[in-house]
């Protein structure tokens, strides 16, 4: 045996999973198919605006080349390049007129690097919504059962947040909020006076506003509101695998990381009915080898994870590991999303704001809550992130002008903005699917075809958060709304989960209640992979708080010489 | 395909950077006034002198270009796009970053505002006087934004990009702070400019 545990994947699940294992005393090797990215050094952080390269701007041929997906990320720039994939590179398969975006990075770290960093606990609510209404199967686990587990990422991670008091968005353990502008101020007020019972408050962000003890040993710092963010942060001021959990794992001595390695599949030994261990394929020769350990973690995101599954064949399982139910690939969910409202706020003219705050406002679910009468035309619900800002120099584009009168015009601000863009919760549907291509990618790996769409409900639910974005906009007395109707295609929310859920029943499930595997019980999946249900809320946090706990109980397991 | 293509082509950092790196995380938002110094170097671009071609645009391109960027954005009581180097960034732009359309769209606006200057100057742009000049780029901005003219509006979006990020444009026409070291949310504008980002 070559480890005790191997850990498949080094983005935000795969970094808790190593922390968590390596802090149990297991000698954890983490397999990631990426390129070593060094904390810091690989970072253009602490470059000026006229320092970037093309000044942020990806040149266009490239684009066109080897980003048609990733392109689509309004994140992606030159200073981040090395932490998108090549689309190029890392092709995918979807049915035409059926788009997908798959937006991804494989390197150390993965997208806990690049995410916007909300971070929102589900509720009981969300738990029961698919037993409540029959659609999906219902959840193995209840929000008692994974509360002190938020309780737990939460401390470690840093989340900044407002207490609220909301029984569908329960609080957590926050470090002090960031404040909203003066606008954002102005909007919460009217919206909460016309709105009983709607809130709009500061996102709850994995910033450090006030590290903690703990969090600065691991050496990380207090955030300098630079909104600098997605080129990675040198200070470590927000949650990333190489800020925070692979160093808390790499100092207990128990870790190992192999790069430049993708997984190509779980070996499953017949005789013991348990998984032996990983086959990887080397990125750069391609050439094939195998490590053995205990337990396997799959931590390669929902779709990787997925595809690693589906591609290991045995005879015990001709349809991927663990796939006795054949919900494995299906009920592939993302959020609504891509779509939204904003306008300009008249007034405030005289107000502005100093430091650049990295992250918006949260408007919670209000449609749909326990309590309530249920909507007719939907179920679930859905939520709204944006913020309010002035405009600056980039107006001038728009506007007709040149010379002296052009940069006097431009030196002061413009006029505020605000604007809400909308995430609804995306129902699980067995034909949402993915599954295994004949055709290959430049290392034999057959590809994922991905075949998703938004749903009726998911349609007649975005239909609604629009009418309800756009009217609460008026209420607040923002005026000339630009609206964006459409929601974008699945993908674009980044928050794909699904395709191995977790269930009480074997034979309609892949997972049981501690992300393990109901055929193959030392192996974990413990991405977005698991989600029975997508709520509405972004979804990493609940990713942490899964990993830590199902970690922990694989722990328990092995020590109880059970796996 | 190499692994090292993937990462962006100037990863491996400079010593200015790392240096800059080791002040700044000790001494945050603190340490930038006492490091001013040596972030010049790549900051202030020498704009070439007329009658030099640059990397992509012939000489006379050139000479046109900045002819038109100089009118555009002028010299106030703070530099212009002149002294920003805008004309030699929108050239590298055209090497570095524009597609083959891309290109031929910011020539077609350069020949545009040619066609104008010589229908209602009688010569190219380059060539008459400041005033004909401002009063030429003044009508074919108007004109562009009244039939949506989407090759100039690039254009101005590039020129504009130029300028209010280059160094001057960040930290002396508009204002700039790589490390803000704070969150103020609500603060009077008074006589404060916009924040370059
Ligand atoms: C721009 C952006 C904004 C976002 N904003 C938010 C937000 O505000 N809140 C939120 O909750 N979420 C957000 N997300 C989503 C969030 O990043 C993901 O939910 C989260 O990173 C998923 O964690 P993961 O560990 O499952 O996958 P990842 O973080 O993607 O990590 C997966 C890792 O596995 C590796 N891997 C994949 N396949 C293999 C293989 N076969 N073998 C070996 N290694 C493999 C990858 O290289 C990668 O390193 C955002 C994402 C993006 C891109
Ligand atoms: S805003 Fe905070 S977390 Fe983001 S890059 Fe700056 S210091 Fe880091």
């Amino acid at each position: 045996m070559d480890f005790d545990a191997i850990v498949v994947g080094s983005g935000i699940s795969g970094g808790w999973a190593a922390k968590e294992l390596c802090e149990q005393g297991f000698k954890t090797l983490v397999i990631e198919r990426g390129q070593h990215v060094q904390h810091g050094a690989d970072y253009q952080d602490f470059r000026n605006l006229w320092e970037l390269d093309n000044r942020g701007r990806m040149p266009e041929d490239v684009l066109d080349e080897d980003y048609e997906i990733q392109r689509q990320c309004y994140a992606f720039n030159t200073a981040n390049q090395h932490l998108f994939v090549k689309d190029s590179d890392h092709p995918y398969e979807t049915p035409e007129g059926r788009p997908f975006n798959w937006l991804r990075g494989y390197h150390l770290g993965g997208r806990s690097l690049l995410w916007a960093r909300h971070s929102y606990r589900w509720s009981e609510m969300d738990f029961e919504a698919n037993l409540r209404d029959g659609h999906g199967i219902d959840w193995p686990i209840r929000y008692a059962d994974i509360a002190p587990w938020y309780d737990y990422v939460e401390r470690f991670a840093g989340i900044s947040g407002s207490y609220e008091g909301l029984d569908h968005v329960p609080d957590g353990q926050f470090l002090p909020a960031m404040d909203l502008n003066c606008v954002e101020s102005a909007v919460k007020e009217k919206i909460e006076e016309a709105y009983p019972g709607r809130k709009l408050l500061m996102g709850r962000i994995a910033h450090l506003t006030e590290p903690t003890e703990e969090q600065k040993e691991l050496g990380r710092g207090q955030c300098q509101f630079r909104n600098l963010c997605y080129r990675g942060c040198s200070y470590g001021a927000y949650f990333s695998s190489l800020s925070a959990t692979l160093p808390a794992a790499e100092r207990t001595g128990n870790l190992t990381i192999v790069t430049d390695a993708i997984g190509h599949s779980v070996i499953y030994d017949p005789a013991t009915g348990r998984a032996s261990g990983v086959r990887v394929v080397d990125y750069n020769t391609k050439e094939g080898r195998t490590y053995t350990a205990k337990v396997v973690f799959l931590c390669a995101s929902a779709i990787g994870s997925t595809h690693m599954m589906l591609n290991s064949i045995s005879e015990q399982f001709p349809n991927g590991i663990a796939n006795s139910s054949g919900a494995l690939g299906r009920y592939l969910m993302d959020h609504v999303s891509g779509f939204g409202v904003s306008g300009t706020m008249p007034g405030f003219a005289d107000k502005y704001y100093a430091g650049k705050r990295p992250g918006g406002i949260y408007v919670p679910r209000f449609r749909n809550l326990p309590g309530q009468t249920p909507e007719t035309d939907f179920v679930r619900g859905y939520g709204f992130q944006g913020g309010g800002a002035r405009a600056d120099w980039r107006r001038g584009t728009y506007q007709a002008g040149v010379g002296a009168e052009l940069k006097e015009r431009l030196r002061t601000p413009g006029p505020w903005s605000f604007g809400f863009s909308i995430f609804g919760e995306m129902l699980p549907r067995a034909e949402n699917r993915i599954t295994l291509s004949r055709n290959t990618d430049k290392w034999g790996i057959p590809l994922p075809h991905i075949d998703c769409t938004l749903g009726d409900n998911d349609l007649k639910l975005a239909a609604r958060a629009l009418e309800d974005a756009t009217e609460m906009l008026e209420t607040a007395g923002v005026v000339q709304l630009r609206t964006r109707a459409e929601p974008a295609p699945p993908g674009h929310g980044i928050h794909e989960m699904g395709s191995a859920r977790m269930g009480r029943n074997p034979r309609e499930s892949v997972l049981n209640r501690w992300n393990q595997a109901h055929d193959v019980p030392n192996l974990f999946v413990t991405d977005g992979a698991c989600m029975t249900s997508s709520a509405c809320q972004n979804p990493s946090l609940t990713y942490m708080a899964l990993t830590a706990r199902a970690a922990r109980h694989a722990g328990e397991l092995m020590k109880e010489g059970i796996v | 395909m190499k692994r090292a293509e993937n990462k962006s082509p100037e990863a491996p950092i400079d010593r200015r950077e790392l240096m800059r790196r080791a002040v700044y995380m000790v001494g945050g938002a603190a340490a930038l006034a006492g490091l001013e110094g040596c972030s010049g170097a790549e900051g202030n671009v020498q704009p070439q002198t007329r009658g030099s071609a640059g990397r992509y645009f012939s000489a006379i391109r050139m000479d046109q270009l900045r002819a038109v960027i100089d009118v555009m954005i002028p010299a106030t009581d703070t530099p212009g796009a002149i002294a920003a180097g805008v004309p030699e960034f929108m050239d590298d732009m055209m090497r570095d970053w524009a597609s083959a359309e891309t290109r031929s769209q910011m020539k077609a606006v350069l020949d545009q505002i040619d066609e104008r200057a010589i229908r209602v100057g009688g010569r190219s742009f380059r060539r008459l006087a400041p005033e004909h000049q401002l009063a030429v780029l003044e009508g074919y901005d108007a004109h562009s934004f009244e039939v949506w003219n989407a090759d100039y509006q690039r254009f101005k979006d590039l020129v504009l990009l130029g300028y209010y990020h280059s160094e001057i444009g960040a930290t002396q026409e508009l204002r700039f702070e790589l490390i803000p070291g704070r969150w103020d949310a609500c603060v009077p504008l008074g006589d404060m400019r916009t924040w370059a980002d």
